[in-house]
């Protein structure tokens, strides 16, 4: 049993080490917004792009058109912080988008988990 | 409507008795599957049928799936912990009265929901502002109190916890399709089968006993709705805590709990925590599982349909208790007449199966990675709610 547990706990240690760097690796390449509206409903995604329109929808709740150069997607933010209020998020600021695909009214959209400021707008 | 609504119960509660006995299948994954699947064909249905399939499903789901936790040794993430008193009992000869206890819980659960009622439809919404600022703390102090609550070795329940922790990270960072299924199918599915696998388990045959020969004492029942009042909305408020962590933390606050009182105590919480979700879903616009999140994007919760969904919670409760008694008589009377180390085995590549289909082939590598931890925290001999470190840290991460 001792032996086991050595094996065990080895075989967790290098395979937590070896996921981390394979989730490291994967992260690095998002999906551009064309491909990430083919992918189905519930997907996780990461896409870049830049904002072309924010607005506050209702309290706490953003809608936004990202860009990048295969087309364009809607992207929810439900959210505590206001993005408004951090100026830095503002139309053509470069950001990443990191969220599920959803379908609303026929409309592939992101429900973001997540966004990331990459670059701020020109 | 109303005859629409009845069927949509019975075929909700035979969808749920299956899924509840299939080995490993978590509810948020059933829930997952049936909005897809519904969203995409069954347009004509009315909103309110479909939630009330879908909530039939996940309450005899709750009632159904301690059974191949207990027989089987194949837990999903909110009943791993019924496994340890479950299948002490199991190897005793009292599987059968292991089942009918969580039975028992998840009939009480459905009594204490009625009495929560008031409580999350109204002052919830006016206190959860301030727990929402206070997050961060409520979810350090229930890493250290699960921590500090390891009786045999807490250096050991640490280094399991933060190991968890990055297992959790990477899973989530991972480009993986249902990414709990792996996770959580190889820390608590894979890793007790394993383990019933290496010590070549065989089972003494059940003692089937009348319901009314399965007592339990007035002070058991007052110190599991104690520790299950204490547990449940726990659920309700923290990012991360399933009901096994709240169960433990509820249980260690009453104090010390026997066999029977723990299992009550799982039974209460794991249907009560299914039901409350829907209330958190009308009142503060949070839905702590998988199925609420199912309901929320199906419909907008008025007033009106709390009743009704209060209404479907308490047949389809009270029809999984029965189906969950009858089911349990037939898994007694076969468990010891089968080979168990052949099918543990069996089970076990079913759970392979289910990870490849369902989460690929990286879904599969990081079930092998998370049985190894699993199987290290159970030779390690301490709790194996140290592995949920894989979703309290992520979240902890998230409220920095």
């Amino acid at each position: 049993m001792e032996k086991l547990l050595k094996a065990a706990l080895i075989l967790s240690l290098l395979g937590i080490f070896l996921l981390l760097l394979l989730s490291s690796a994967l992260k690095n390449t998002p999906s551009s917004i064309n491909e990430a509206k083919e992918l189905p409903e519930y997907e996780k995604v990461r896409v870049q792009g830049k904002i072309l329109t924010l607005r506050e929808a209702s309290p706490n709740f953003f809608i936004l058109k990202v860009a990048d150069n295969t087309g364009n997607i809607s992207v929810t933010l439900n959210s505590k912080k206001s993005l408004l209020k951090q100026k830095s998020f503002q139309e053509k600021s470069l950001v990443e988008i990191r969220g599920k695909i959803s379908f609303y009214k026929n409309e592939t959209q992101i429900n973001a988990d997540k966004i990331i400021l990459l670059e701020d707008a020109a | 409507m109303l005859l629409e609504i009845l069927l949509a119960i019975i075929l909700g509660v035979i969808l749920g008795t299956i899924t509840g006995i299939t080995p490993g299948i978590h509810i948020n994954l059933v829930s997952a599957l049936l909005l897809a699947t519904t969203a995409s064909f069954i347009l004509e249905i009315p909103n309110i049928v479909l939630i009330t399939f879908l909530i039939s499903i996940a309450i005899t789901h709750t009632f159904v799936d301690f059974i191949p936790s207990i027989f089987l040794g194949a837990p999903d993430e909110d009943n791993f912990l019924s496994i340890l008193p479950g299948h002490q009992m199991l190897i005793q000869g009292k599987g059968f009265t292991a089942v009918i206890l969580t039975a028992y819980g998840g009939l009480i659960a459905l009594v204490l929901f009625l009495i929560l009622i008031p409580f999350f439809i109204f002052i919830l919404p006016t206190i959860y502002p301030y727990v929402q600022r206070i997050m961060i703390f409520i979810l350090l102090t229930t890493c250290f109190f699960l921590i500090y609550f390891e009786k045999n070795n807490r250096l050991f329940a640490f280094l399991i916890f933060i190991l968890s922790g990055f297992l959790g990270l990477a899973t989530f960072n991972l480009p993986l399709k249902e990414n709990l299924l792996p996770l959580f199918t190889g820390l608590f599915g894979i890793s007790s089968l394993l383990t019933s696998i290496i010590k070549k388990q065989t089972l003494p045959s059940q003692t089937i006993l009348a319901l009314r020969e399965i007592k339990v004492e007035k002070s058991s029942l007052k110190k599991s709705i104690l520790a299950s009042i204490i547990a449940s909305p726990l659920c309700s408020f923290l990012p991360g805590l399933g009901s096994g962590q709240a169960a433990v933390i509820g249980s260690e606050v009453v104090g010390e709990l026997n066999q029977k009182e723990f299992l009550i105590l799982l039974g209460i919480v794991n249907t009560l925590v299914t039901s409350l979700s829907f209330l958190t879903l009308y009142s503060i616009d949070k839905a702590r599982t998988g199925v609420a999140v199912a309901v929320g994007k199906l419909l907008e919760l008025q007033s009106s349909d709390i009743i009704i969904i209060v209404f479907i919670i308490l047949i389809s409760g009270i029809l999984a208790f029965l189906l969950t008694i009858k089911i349990a008589r037939v898994f007694s009377k076969i468990i010891n007449k089968i080979n168990y180390r052949k099918l543990s085995l069996i089970i076990l590549i079913l759970l392979v199966l289910i990870v490849i289909y369902f989460s690929g082939w990286l879904g599969l590598l990081v079930s092998l990675i998370s049985s190894s931890l699993g199987l290290a925290c159970i030779l390690l001999g301490i709790r194996r709610t140290h592995l949920m470190g894989c979703l309290l840290i992520p979240a902890l991460l998230f409220y920095i």
